[in-house]
């Protein structure tokens, strides 16, 4: 009840404000976003306000279908920042860890995705170093691979990391610049296809040129 | 009442408006010109691709709308005008620092960068303070990055930090904040079209001098000035969008301004060559940066610094002048402000 309260406050002023005021965007292929669910988005992450700015690029009666993906040992601990990104931000936790369990750490992701949500997902599967990209983890290509008409949306973000990197206590006024690409496509075998996918967003930031 | 009483009563009431509404009517009747000619373009050649342009005149009314509701608002809501340049300052200091290449540890001296901008369109908003609103950013502002920076005790790249946070506070918080001052300063007798006349005869020579220079430089530009900074701005560019300006502001200037013909001739000159200055300077600032433009806040025009790069040398010397020349040679200001 408080959380669906805040949720609407949150989407509807705090989020726009800011991402749009306070932090600003350049955005390039705006019309890539895609206009209705079920789609998975997929960016390179630096920073918590990447969740954020994603957000931010869609309208607001959408901002509630948007369900980010994260690791349950970071974001499952209890505490506030828990209850904000489970019950406002709507997110839907995995375990991070391989192995081990017989059960689809994506059983989640599938109901939201049958349910015409919006799944944001950071292949690298952790903020790391600001503005230095690492290795895809393989999930988003089962998770691609298991929904077929879902599209895949690639992302390129860059300057959150200095808005509100790790160790930072206040977001700090800078433009950041958000890439939207064409929906991805690719027929590979998992490895093969974070390889493609990782290459697609990095050749996003070509699109600035123009 | 018949209709002549009728007419006489309204043609009466509408020269009884304030000439600034005037100027006003003339720049909303160059954006419908604008409008109707991308309207046009679309209906007649529906394949040309003018989405630039297009954005570029949506925003312009997005400004004039903003610009209008600051100015004449800020008869019923007083801090109207501060907020709108305040605002202004905010995106163009943002611009600034996203694209220098400030260090991890310059963020506490960045934060402090960005509270002068309230502190000081506070301070020009309150006329007792005009002495504080002219030295705080180069007395306290200089002496509170500096022991925040020291106390930080990272020396590598300390002194392009130290200037580049100065200057990023100079040319947008300081410089842009003397527009909003005019609108604290006393009303009198000597200027009956008040601040907005003052502002608005700036604001439309300064735009209109970047539009008749590149008007002009594209029609007879052949010698470069400062080809190494600005490779499109010509002699002929110069010379010709300075004397179209010229005679924009003679003819404007008994409408918005005080100025007699000869005061109005030094003025447009000073707006017009410093306005130039202005734009190059910031050209050369981008360029060492290698980008083209500070953002896309302004769809269409680029950034908010881009938009306002003839502003940030003139406008703290029109400030000047103005308060030299017109409020100060009869000792108004002295007599109406502590000077404190």
């Amino acid at each position: 009840m408080l959380s669906s309260l805040v949720r609407i406050v949150f989407n509807a002023v705090i989020l726009p404000f800011t991402m749009w005021v306070w932090v600003g965007m350049n955005v390039w292929g705006k019309n890539n976003v895609p206009r209705k669910g079920p789609a998975i988005v997929v960016a390179n992450h630096n920073s918590h306000f990447d969740t954020l700015a994603i957000m931010a690029l869609f309208p607001r009666r959408m901002r509630s279908r948007i369900r980010p993906v994260a690791a349950e040992d970071y974001f499952a601990n209890g505490g506030l920042m828990t209850w904000f990104s489970l019950s406002v931000l709507r997110g839907i936790t995995i375990r991070r860890a391989s192995g081990g369990g017989l059960e689809d750490p994506f059983t989640k992701c599938h109901e939201a995705l049958a349910k015409g949500d919006i799944l944001i997902v950071y292949p690298e599967g952790t903020r790391g170093k600001p503005e230095v990209l690492s290795d895809f983890k393989k999930g988003i290509a089962y998770l691609a691979a298991r929904h077929p008409v879902v599209p895949v949306i690639p992302i390129n973000l860059e300057g959150l990391g200095t808005v509100m990197g790790k160790g930072h206590s206040i977001p700090m006024p800078f433009f950041c610049d958000v890439v939207v690409g064409r929906p991805f496509l690719s027929t590979g075998m998992p490895a093969q296809y974070v390889t493609e996918l990782k290459q697609t967003i990095i050749a996003l930031q070509d699109e600035k040129a123009n | 009442m018949d209709m002549q009483a009728l007419w006489n009563a309204g043609s009466q009431s509408f020269l009884a408006l304030p000439k600034t509404l005037w100027v006003l009517a003339f720049v909303l009747a160059v954006l419908v010109v604008a409008t109707a000619y991308v309207g046009t373009v679309h209906l007649v050649r529906p394949k040309k691709d003018i989405d630039e342009l297009e954005a570029r005149v949506d925003t312009w009314w997005v400004i004039v709308a903003l610009v209008t509701g600051a100015f004449w608002g800020g008869q019923y809501w007083y801090a109207a005008p501060f907020v709108l340049f305040g605002f202004i300052s905010f995106i163009a200091l943002k611009e600034f620092f996203t694209m220098v290449p400030l260090r991890h540890e310059d963020r506490t001296p960045m934060f402090i960068a960005y509270l002068f901008i309230p502190l000081q369109y506070y301070f020009a908003a309150v006329l007792d303070h005009h002495g504080l609103f002219m030295m705080s950013i180069i007395v306290y502002g200089v002496a509170m990055v500096a022991i925040v920076m020291v106390l930080k005790q990272k020396v590598d790249g300390f002194m392009v930090a130290f200037a580049t946070l100065l200057t990023g506070m100079m040319i947008t918080t300081y410089s842009i904040s003397h527009l909003a001052h005019f609108f604290a300063l006393p009303s009198s007798p000597k200027v009956p079209q008040g601040a907005i006349g003052l502002v608005l005869f700036y604001i439309v020579l300064t735009q209109g001098n970047d539009v008749a220079q590149y008007l002009s430089g594209k029609l007879f530009g052949r010698h470069k000035i400062v080809p190494a900074v600005s490779p499109n701005k010509t002699w002929e560019g110069f010379v010709g969008g300075a004397i179209i300006t010229t005679v924009l502001g003679v003819f404007l200037a008994p409408i918005l301004t005080p100025f007699s013909w000869y005061a109005a001739l030094g003025v447009t000159s000073l707006i017009a060559t410093l306005g130039f200055f202005g734009d190059v300077f910031i050209s050369a600032l981008k360029r060492d940066m290698g980008i083209k433009d500070t953002s896309k806040f302004l769809p269409g025009h680029g950034g908010m610094l881009d938009r306002v790069d003839s502003f940030t040398l003139s406008a703290p010397i029109y400030f000047h002048v103005v308060n030299y020349f017109v409020y100060m040679k009869g000792g108004l200001v002295c007599s109406a402000v502590s000077c404190g």
